[in-house]
C-alpha cells in the first residue's frame, strides 16, 4: 500500500501508523512512525519529504 | 565590469576568518587584577580561530564533526555558525600558569566565505547542496532567515578633516567653530574619534574619546607627553610646516607658556598629569599596583591617534593637524564636510562583525575576572587552569553565540563601548528574494546612517559630484530614505584587507622626500609639501618635485610594484595659486591605503592598463570618457565603460539616456518589486513568501549588463505587443487593458509560494506531535496528520492534526486563508531544539494561483506602471493589417508628461528584434544626436516592411472600420509587479465590531472596514447630503438607542423600574391604599428624579454612551438638552 495516499473509506481499518518519506539527501525511502526521530535511515539526513499523493486530483479545468 | 555582487562582503568576512579574529584576540588588553591572597593575575587572549559550521546535536547517531550546510539551516530554522576557538594565556605573579584552549561559542558564518562549506564548490555540487549556482553569498543565515549587513557610510579613517561647525562653539567656553577631526582606526578596526579644537584665545584643545565619554585636554599637554623634546624644538617642529606664519608662531608660544605656568615641564610630568586626570575613567584597565604614569601611557595608547604605534609619529601627525587647523582658521584652507564622499568610507559586514566579536571576547574576559575574584574570596583558593575553565563556564549559549546571532537577527547593537559606530540599530536587513534584482540590491545598498534620517537639512541627501562612479545617481528610493539609502555602482569595490605599505616611506625617500631627520638638509627657502600616509606624517616633498613624485608613485601602483599596494590612493593636492580668493584643501601629498575605502577600476591611459582609483584621489584626477576629450598633460585616465556610473539595477534599464531621469529612478524601484524567478531550488527553500512568474521570457532588448549579470538565469518579465491607443475608455489614468486571449494563453501568469512553518515545540506543548486519529476519518489530512501534497485546500478545511502524547487528545487545525491554495510539498524536519522527539516540525509549501485579474499591477522597464483595468475580449480589440491584436493597450496620455522616450524606442526596437529575429542592444550612450536611435530602428523597421516609426493601420475591433489615425504598435518588455489586488482588496457589509464602542473594527485581516474619516465627513457635509452622513456615521456604525431623562438631562440615571418591590414596601402600599392594584408593569424610570414622566427613548451613538459612562467615572456629568424634533428650530 502506498503510505502517503489518503486512505480510502475501504482501507480505514489498516492500522499501520507508518508513512513513507523521501530523504532530502540520498532520496531513499524511509518508513517513519509518528514517534520516530526524523532521520533518514540510510544517511542520517534530517529533512524528509512527504510523498506526493497518488490519488487522481483533477480540478476545475476550464 | 563584471559585477561581483557581494565580493566585498565575502572578502571582508574572509579577512575576519583569516586574520581578523586573530588580530582582535591579540588586541584585547590583558585583564589585570589582584586576588585576595595577594597574587597578581594577568589574563590575555593569545589566539582565536573560527571553524566551519558543524552539527553537534546531542543525538548519538552523529559524530561531532558532521558538516552543517546552509540549506539545512534555512529549512530547519537554525543559525549557520561555526565554533570560535581561543587560547587564553594566564600569568600569575609574572610567571605563566597555563595556556587554556577553549571554545567560546558559535559565530555566524557568511555564506561563500572562507569559513563556509560552499566555498570553491562547482555548479553541480552547489545544486546538489540545494543552493543557487550563480549566487555569490555574502549573507548569513540566522534562525533560518537570510540576513545581510548593509554597508554603512562612516567618516574616512585616519584622515584629518577640517570642519567648520557651529555646534563646536557650544562645546565650552571660548571654543570656536573651527576644528580638525580625525577618526583613527587601528588594524583591527577599533576606532576612536579625536577632534582638535581651536579656541578664540589662540590655543588648541584636544577632545579625546574613551568609551563614549569625551574629555577635553589642552593640546600641548598631549604633545609634551608624547615627546621629550624641549620647548624650542617643539616650537620649531610645529612651525616647520608653516614657515612664514607669525600668527601660528605666537599661538605655539602661547600654548607652551601656558604649559610652563601649569607646571608641565617635561614628558614625565605631562604623562603623570594626564594619568592622574583620567585614572578614574580607566580604572578597570590599569592595575591597582600601577602608577599614574602608567594610566597616562594607557591614555596615550588608547585614545590619541591610535592608528599610530610610535609616539614620535603621533607627535608629528599632531603637528600637522595643528597646521591644518590654523590654515582653516585663517581661511587658507577650504572647509571639508563628512557629507562628501571624498571623506567617507564604508563599514563592511566583516569589519562590523569583527568589532562586535572583539568587544564580546573582551566582555568574556571581564566576566571571568569577576568570577575568579568572587571565587578567590574562599580561604583555600589557589588559581588553577581548572578554576579558570570553571569560571569560563559554558559560554555556548551566552555572550558570543547568542550575542552574535541576536545582532544579526535584529540588527540591534548591544554595546558598552560604543565601538565608534554611529547607530545602535538597523545594521542588518533580511535579504528578501522577491527576485534577483531585489536580492542583489541588498548587497549593493549603502546607507548613510539612521541618525541622518531625522535630520531636517537636505545636505546629506544631495548627490555630490565626488560620488561619480561610486554611487549610482538613479538607484535610490524616493520618499523618506531618498539620498540616504544609495547603491554603489556595478564596478565599485571596497578594500577589505590590510595592505603592506611599509616600504612606501623608503620609496619616497629615494624619490627625494625629506624625512623628519633629513628635512634640515633641505635648501633654505625651498617650499615643501607635507606627505601624509594613512594618517601618518612621513615627511616633506619639495613643491617642484611633487608632481613627478606623484606620477612615479602612480606608475609603481599601476605596475603592481610590491612596494605600493594597487588599491592605494595617491593624491597631490596643490596649493592655491591665489590664496586670498581661491581656497583649496590643505596642500600636500596624500597616500591612502586603509581598508574600507571605495575604489573603482578605470583605464590608465599613460600605461594602458587598469588602475583602481578611490574617492579621494578621483577629485584630483581627470577621467575622460572618450580619449579625444583628453587634455594633454593633465588627463591620465579614461572610464572603462560609459555606463560605469550606474548600479546593478540602473544598468538594466533599456535606453536610460532617453528617459527623463526620475523615470529611471522609479524603474530602479519597480524592478525590485517584479515577479520573476526568485530561486531555482524551490524544494530547499523555506521563505515565508515568494513570487513566481509562470512563463518568464528573456527580453527582446538586452543590455550589455544583462548578459554580464547572467540575468537570463532569473528572468523578470514577458514581451508584450503594446498598442499605444486610447481605445476602450478603460485605460484612463495609467490603467491598461489586457487582451483576454493573451491572458488565457498564459500571459503574466504567476503564483505566490508560501511556506508555513509549524513548530510544535515552541507552542509550550512539548509532548505534541503530528498525528491523525486513526479512528477518525478526515479526508483532507494524511495518516501522519499533515496535508496531502498536491491537494487543493479551501478555507476551513482541516489541514493538520496534532496529537498530545500526554493527554491523548487530537486537535485539528483549519486552513485559514480565504484564498484556496495547493499544497505544494510537505517536509518534516528534525527539531533543532528537541531532536528525536518525533514529527514536531513541519514545513508546508502552499502554492496560490495568481493569474492576472483586474487590479493587478504591471510596469514596463521605464517607470511606466499601470493597473490592469479589464481583460478585454480579443474579438473586440483593434487589429492591424496583418491581423495582429495587441496584448496590452497603453494610453497615449502616459507619454507627454513623463517623457519616457526610452519606452517608445524600446517599442520600435522590440518590433525590429521580433521581425528580424535578433536581439538588439539597448545599452545607454550608444546613440546620440548624430546617430539617433529612432533612425537606426526606423531603418530596420522599413527594411522589414513596416512604417519607419512603427505606426500601423488599425481596424476597430467593434465594427471593423479602419481607424483614421495610424497606431504606434511595437513590443515592450513588461514586468508583473508583486502588488496584487488579491492581497489588498477590502470590502465589508457587516462584520466584526469593537466590543466597547460597537463600531466596525479596522484592518483587512480581521474583515474590518475602511475608515470614513474627517475629510470624508467634510465632503459629505459640503454636499449637504445629510442622510448619507447619518447613514455612514450612525446607522452603519454604532447606532444605539438609550433612555434619557429630560428633566435631569442624564443618560445614565434612567433604569428599569423595580418590579419586584420589597415585601415591606408592598405591605406599606397595601396599607396606604387598600383597594388599589399593585402595578407590575415595567417602566423606564429616572432614579435621580424618581419619576418617569420625562423619560424618552433616544437614538445615540454607542460611543457616546460609553463616553458618558467614562466621564461619570471621573465625576463629570453630561447633561443633555432634549427636545422633540418638531420643536427644534434651526438657529
Amino acid at each position: 500500500m502506498d503510505g502517503s495516499a489518503t486512505p480510502g473509506p475501504g482501507q480505514a481499518h489498516v492500522k499501520s501508523n507508518s508513512m513513507i518519506y523521501i530523504c532530502g539527501e540520498c532520496h531513499g525511502e524511509n518508513e517513519i512512525k509518528p514517534k520516530d526521530a526524523i532521520r533518514c535511515r540510510e544517511c542520517g539526513y534530517r529533512i524528509l519529504y512527504k510523498k506526493r499523493c497518488r490519488k487522481l486530483m483533477v480540478y476545475d479545468a476550464r | 565590469m563584471d559585477c561581483d555582487i557581494a565580493s566585498y562582503h565575502v572578502s571582508s568576512f574572509d579577512f575576519l576568518v583569516t586574520d581578523g579574529c586573530q588580530l582582535a584576540a591579540q588586541a584585547i588588553p590583558a585583564e589585570k587584577f589582584r586576588l585576595k591572597n595577594g597574587d597578581n593575575v594577568t589574563m590575555k587572549f593569545t589566539s582565536a580561530q573560527l571553524h566551519k559550521p558543524t552539527l553537534d546535536s546531542g543525538a548519538k547517531l552523529t559524530s561531532d564533526t558532521l558538516p552543517l550546510y546552509p540549506a539545512e539551516c534555512r529549512q530547519r530554522g537554525m543559525t549557520y555558525a561555526g565554533n570560535l576557538k581561543v587560547n587564553i594565556d594566564v600569568h600569575v605573579n609574572e610567571t605563566r600558569l597555563d595556556i587554556i584552549e577553549t571554545i567560546l561559542g558559535k559565530v555566524p558564518i557568511m555564506l561563500r566565505s572562507e569559513g563556509c562549506h560552499l566555498r570553491g564548490m562547482s555548479r553541480k555540487q552547489l545544486v546538489a547542496a540545494g543552493e543557487e549556482p550563480i549566487e555569490k553569498g555574502g549573507y548569513f543565515i540566522v534562525n533560518g532567515s537570510e540576513k545581510v549587513i548593509r554597508l554603512l557610510i562612516a567618516n574616512r579613517r585616519n584622515f584629518p578633516i577640517a570642519i567648520i561647525r557651529k555646534t563646536f562653539k557650544e562645546k565650552g567656553k571660548l571654543f570656536s567653530e573651527f576644528g580638525v577631526m580625525m577618526r583613527s582606526v587601528k588594524e583591527n578596526h577599533t576606532a576612536v574619534m579625536m577632534t582638535m579644537h581651536y579656541l578664540d584665545t589662540g590655543t588648541m584643545q584636544l577632545a579625546l574619546q574613551f568609551r563614549r565619554e569625551i574629555f577635553y585636554i589642552p593640546m600641548m599637554y598631549i604633545v609634551k607627553a608624547l615627546t621629550n623634546k624641549n620647548d624650542a624644538v617643539i616650537s620649531a617642529e610645529f612651525k616647520k610646516g608653516r614657515p612664514k606664519d607669525q600668527f601660528f608662531a605666537s599661538c605655539i608660544l602661547n600654548m607652551l607658556a601656558q604649559c610652563q605656568e601649569e607646571g608641565i615641564l617635561d614628558q614625565e610630568s605631562a604623562i603623570t598629569a594626564i594619568g592622574s586626570r583620567f585614572r578614574v575613567a580607566v580604572s578597570d584597565r590599569v592595575g591597582p599596583w600601577e602608577k599614574d604614569i602608567d594610566a597616562g601611557r594607557f591614555i596615550l595608547k588608547e585614545c590619541v591617534l591610535i592608528h599610530l604605534e610610535d609616539d614620535e609619529e603621533k607627535f608629528y601627525t599632531l603637528a600637522y593637524m595643528a597646521q591644518k587647523l590654523i590654515a582653516l582658521v585663517k581661511g587658507e584652507c577650504a572647509p571639508e564636510t563628512p557629507d562628501n564622499p571624498q571623506f567617507q568610507e564604508a563599514s563592511v559586514s566583516g569589519h562590523i562583525l569583527l568589532l562586535i566579536l572583539r568587544e564580546r571576547m573582551e566582555n568574556i574576559l571581564g566576566m571571568v575576572r569577576r568570577k575568579i575574584e568572587f571565587m578567590s574570596a574562599r580561604q583555600d583558593f589557589r588559581l588553577t587552569s581548572a578554576q579558570i575553565l570553571k569560571a569560563l563556564g559554558n559560554h555556548n549559549g551566552g555572550e558570543i553565540t547568542r550575542g552574535m546571532a541576536y545582532f544579526l537577527a535584529t540588527g540591534n547593537l548591544v554595546t558598552r563601548v560604543g565601538l565608534a559606530l554611529q547607530q545602535e540599530s538597523g545594521f542588518s536587513v533580511i535579504a528578501e528574494r522577491i527576485n534577483q534584482l531585489r536580492f542583489v540590491s541588498h548587497f549593493r545598498a549603502i546607507h548613510r546612517g539612521a541618525f541622518f534620517m531625522e535630520m531636517r537639512t537636505t545636505d546629506v541627501r544631495k548627490l555630490r559630484p565626488e560620488a561619480w562612479g561610486f554611487i549610482c545617481p538613479v538607484h535610490t528610493p524616493d520618499g523618506a530614505p531618498c539620498g540616504l539609502l544609495n547603491h554603489v555602482t556595478a564596478s565599485c569595490e571596497i578594500v577589505t584587507h590590510l595592505t603592506d605599505n611599509s616600504n612606501v616611506t623608503s620609496m619616497l625617500a629615494e624619490l627625494g622626500m625629506y624625512t623628519q631627520k633629513t628635512v634640515s638638509m633641505a635648501p633654505s627657502g625651498e617650499e615643501l609639501y607635507p606627505v601624509l600616509m594613512d594618517g601618518r606624517f612621513i615627511g616633506y616633498v619639495p613643491i617642484a618635485k611633487a608632481a613627478s613624485i606623484e606620477r612615479y608613485l602612480r606608475c609603481a601602483k599601476v605596475a603592481k610594484d610590491a612596494r605600493i599596494p594597487y588599491t592605494a590612493e595617491i593624491a597631490l593636492v596643490r596649493r592655491s595659486t591665489d590664496i586670498k580668493n581661491i581656497q583649496t584643501q590643505y596642500p600636500g601629498i596624500y597616500i591612502l591605503s586603509d581598508p574600507g575605502r571605495l575604489i573603482r577600476p578605470v583605464r590608465n591611459l599613460a600605461l594602458d592598463s587598469v588602475e583602481h582609483i578611490g574617492t579621494f584621489e578621483q577629485v584630483y584626477l581627470s577621467v575622460v570618457l572618450d580619449p579625444e576629450e583628453a587634455e594633454p598633460g593633465v588627463t591620465m585616465h579614461q572610464e572603462l565603460h560609459p555606463s560605469c556610473l550606474f548600479s546593478f539595477a540602473g544598468n538594466l534599464i533599456p535606453f536610460p539616456d532617453h528617459n527623463q531621469s526620475p523615470r529611471n529612478v522609479y524603474q530602479c524601484q519597480m524592478g525590485k518589486q517584479t515577479m520573476g524567478t526568485a530561486v531555482h531550488a524551490w524544494h530547499t527553500r523555506a521563505d515565508n513568501k515568494m513570487y513566481r512568474l509562470q512563463f518568464p521570457q528573456q527580453p527582446m532588448l538586452k543590455l550589455e549588463a544583462y548578459e554580464k549579470y547572467q540575468m537570463d538565469e532569473y528572468p523578470l518579465g514577458t514581451n508584450a505587443c503594446v498598442a499605444v491607443i486610447s481605445y476602450t475608455g478603460y485605460d484612463m489614468e495609467d490603467a491598461m487593458t489586457i487582451n483576454k486571449a493573451s491572458y488565457q494563453r498564459g500571459f503574466a501568469h504567476g503564483t505566490v509560494i508560501k511556506v508555513e512553518r509549524i513548530e510544535l515545540v515552541t507552542e509550550r506543548e512539548k509532548k505534541t506531535i503530528f498525528h491523525k486519529n486513526p479512528r477518525e476519518e478526515i479526508k483532507t489530512v494524511g495518516p501522519d496528520g499533515l496535508p496531502i501534497p498536491g491537494r487543493r485546500y479551501f478555507m476551513d478545511e482541516v489541514y493538520y492534526v496534532t496529537f498530545n502524547m500526554e493527554t491523548g487528545d487530537f486537535r485539528t487545525h483549519k486552513f485559514h486563508y480565504a484564498e484556496p491554495a495547493y499544497c505544494g510539498m510537505v517536509r518534516i524536519v528534525e527539531n533543532s531544539e528537541a531532536p528525536g522527539g518525533g514529527a514536531q516540525h513541519a514545513l508546508i509549501q502552499w502554492r496560490i494561483e495568481r493569474n492576472p485579474i483586474i487590479g493587478d499591477k504591471f510596469a514596463s522597464r521605464h517607470g511606466q506602471k499601470g493597473i490592469n483595468s479589464f481583460l478585454w475580449p480579443t474579438e473586440s480589440l483593434p487589429f492591424s493589417e496583418t491581423g495582429m491584436v495587441p496584448d496590452i493597450i497603453f494610453n497615449p496620455h502616459g507619454f507627454p508628461s513623463r517623457m519616457t522616450i526610452g519606452m517608445m524606442i524600446e517599442s520600435m526596437a522590440g518590433k525590429c528584434a521580433a521581425t528580424h529575429g535578433e536581439n538588439y542592444d539597448a545599452s545607454p550612450f550608444v546613440f546620440n544626436e548624430d546617430n539617433t536611435a529612432i533612425n537606426h530602428f526606423g531603418e530596420l523597421l522599413t527594411k522589414a516592411g513596416y512604417n519607419y516609426y512603427g505606426n500601423e493601420t488599425f481596424y476597430s475591433g467593434v465594427d471593423g472600420r479602419q481607424m483614421e489615425m495610424q497606431i504606434f504598435f511595437g513590443i515592450v518588455y513588461y514586468q508583473r509587479l508583486r502588488h496584487m489586488i488579491a492581497d489588498k482588496f477590502q470590502v465589508r457589509a457587516t462584520g466584526p465590531i469593537d466590543p466597547i464602542t460597537h463600531q466596525p473594527v479596522k484592518g483587512r485581516k480581521k474583515g474590518g472596514g475602511i475608515r470614513f474619516g474627517e475629510m470624508e465627513r467634510d465632503a459629505i457635509i459640503a454636499h449637504g447630503t445629510s442622510f448619507v452622513l447619518q447613514d455612514r456615521l450612525l446607522n452603519c456604525s454604532d447606532r444605539d438607542v438609550a433612555y434619557a431623562c429630560r428633566r435631569c438631562g442624564s443618560l445614565l440615571s434612567v433604569l428599569m423600574s423595580n418590579k419586584k418591590q420589597s415585601f415591606a414596601n408592598k405591605r406599606r402600599f397595601h396599607e396606604e391604599n387598600e383597594d388599589a392594584q399593585l402595578d407590575y408593569t415595567e417602566t423606564q424610570r429616572c432614579r435621580t428624579c424618581d419619576r418617569d414622566d420625562q423619560v424618552f427613548l433616544l437614538q445615540v451613538p454607542r460611543v457616546f454612551r460609553y463616553l458618558t459612562a467614562e466621564l461619570a467615572a471621573m465625576n463629570v456629568k453630561i447633561k443633555l438638552g432634549i427636545e422633540h424634533p418638531a420643536k427644534i428650530t434651526g438657529s
